[in-house]
């Protein structure tokens, strides 16, 4: 019975999520801080737990999309698979705050992020990284699906700097 | 039509019957359960509790892939609606449970109080995942059920933790007193 499996092969993918990992401690520590501390582990713990659902919902081992990393299973470096989506979402919503994208560049906003998602994901699906390995899925399939998850990582955003900033001003 | 006037129902009519109606009175029990978590007074920051849903559904969710998908020691079972409801106990019954008793928890004064709490609230996660495996959803593989009880208290306390850490934050920032 083997609880949590070590990586077939330390190769790729396993990198990625390493080179993730010390691009998130780079941004947060190179970009001139913008939101409190809570809001910015919030946007990242929103974007990882999503991915987290999103994938446990859809790569399971009966309904199987895809896999993630080597094999169906959950492996050791699954518990971390998911931290590649935190610097992006971080990034998503640090311009976003700081050029003060409103009204319809909004939309525009999305659609390139979902695009550069969209190509970030095609170049994690290559046989160099195989990072996913998709059945019966398209990467066509993933675009409608951030489109619909960047808007909400926006709402998200927009209701928890609401919620601080009216926490900060009540007596 | 019988004497009440209502259709006569053959075997086959009443088994595919129950299946849905199973379905629809779980999709209710989770929708009530939804509708009083959003409205009831709470004790925790909101940004608090939110925090702690993100920890528990990771944790919970990577917990129960280990569980179900690495070593079958839960066998869920393969009808397509039982899975379904599976899944939706998983990622918002138990989360939202957690959460309401979490918030609770504040309102006990005293470390035994609390303690005594905590203890209730695993017991009571265990009897809604045996409340499951009377519903058929799953049943135990190697499992024990004492190794479920643990399981639950270490989520709680693992909840508790991460609470009271991020309230940490909140203080320092001055969103909380």
């Amino acid at each position: 019975m083997n609880l949590l499996p070590l990586p077939k092969n330390f190769d790729q993918n396993e990198w990625v999520i390493i080179i993730s990992c010390i691009a998130l401690l780079l941004l947060l520590y190179i970009f001139p801080k913008r939101f409190p501390t809570s809001i910015s582990i919030l946007i990242i713990a929103f974007s990882i737990v999503v991915a987290r659902v999103v994938d446990h919902l859809l790569a399971g081992p009966d309904i199987n999309f895809y896999d993630v990393l080597d094999s169906g299973d959950y492996e050791l470096f699954d518990l971390f698979s998911y931290i590649p989506y935190a610097p992006f979402a971080y990034v998503f919503v640090y311009l976003y705050d700081k050029l003060q994208i409103r009204g319809v560049y909004t939309s525009l906003y999305i659609i390139i992020f979902s695009l550069i998602a969209i190509g970030v994901e095609w170049i994690t699906t290559s046989s160099f990284i195989h990072y996913f390995h998709y059945y019966s899925w398209e990467i066509l399939y993933s675009f409608p699906i951030y489109l619909v998850i960047q808007p909400l990582t926006l709402l998200f955003y927009h209701f928890i700097i609401k919620v601080h900033a009216r926490s900060l001003t009540s007596p | 039509m019988n004497i009440l006037g209502w259709k006569n129902t053959t075997r086959k009519q009443t088994s595919m019957r129950l299946p849905m109606t199973k379905l629809a009175l779980f999709i209710s029990v989770v929708l009530i359960l939804i509708i009083y978590f959003f409205s009831y007074k709470k004790h925790t920051h909101i940004l608090s509790l939110i925090f702690t849903l993100f920890i528990i559904e990771y944790v919970l969710t990577s917990v129960i892939a280990i569980i179900v998908d690495n070593t079958q020691l839960w066998k869920v079972s393969k009808n397509h609606k039982d899975f379904f409801l599976f899944r939706l106990t998983e990622v918002v019954v138990f989360p939202l449970l957690l959460l309401i008793f979490l918030d609770y928890v504040k309102k006990m004064k005293t470390v035994v109080l609390k303690l005594l709490f905590l203890i209730t609230c695993t017991l009571l996660l265990f009897c809604v995942e045996q409340l499951l495996i009377l519903l058929n959803l799953f049943q135990y593989g190697k499992w024990q059920p004492a190794w479920s009880i643990g399981t639950w208290f270490l989520l709680v306390v693992l909840g508790l933790y991460s609470q009271t850490t991020f309230n940490k934050v909140l203080k320092k920032e001055g969103v909380m007193k």
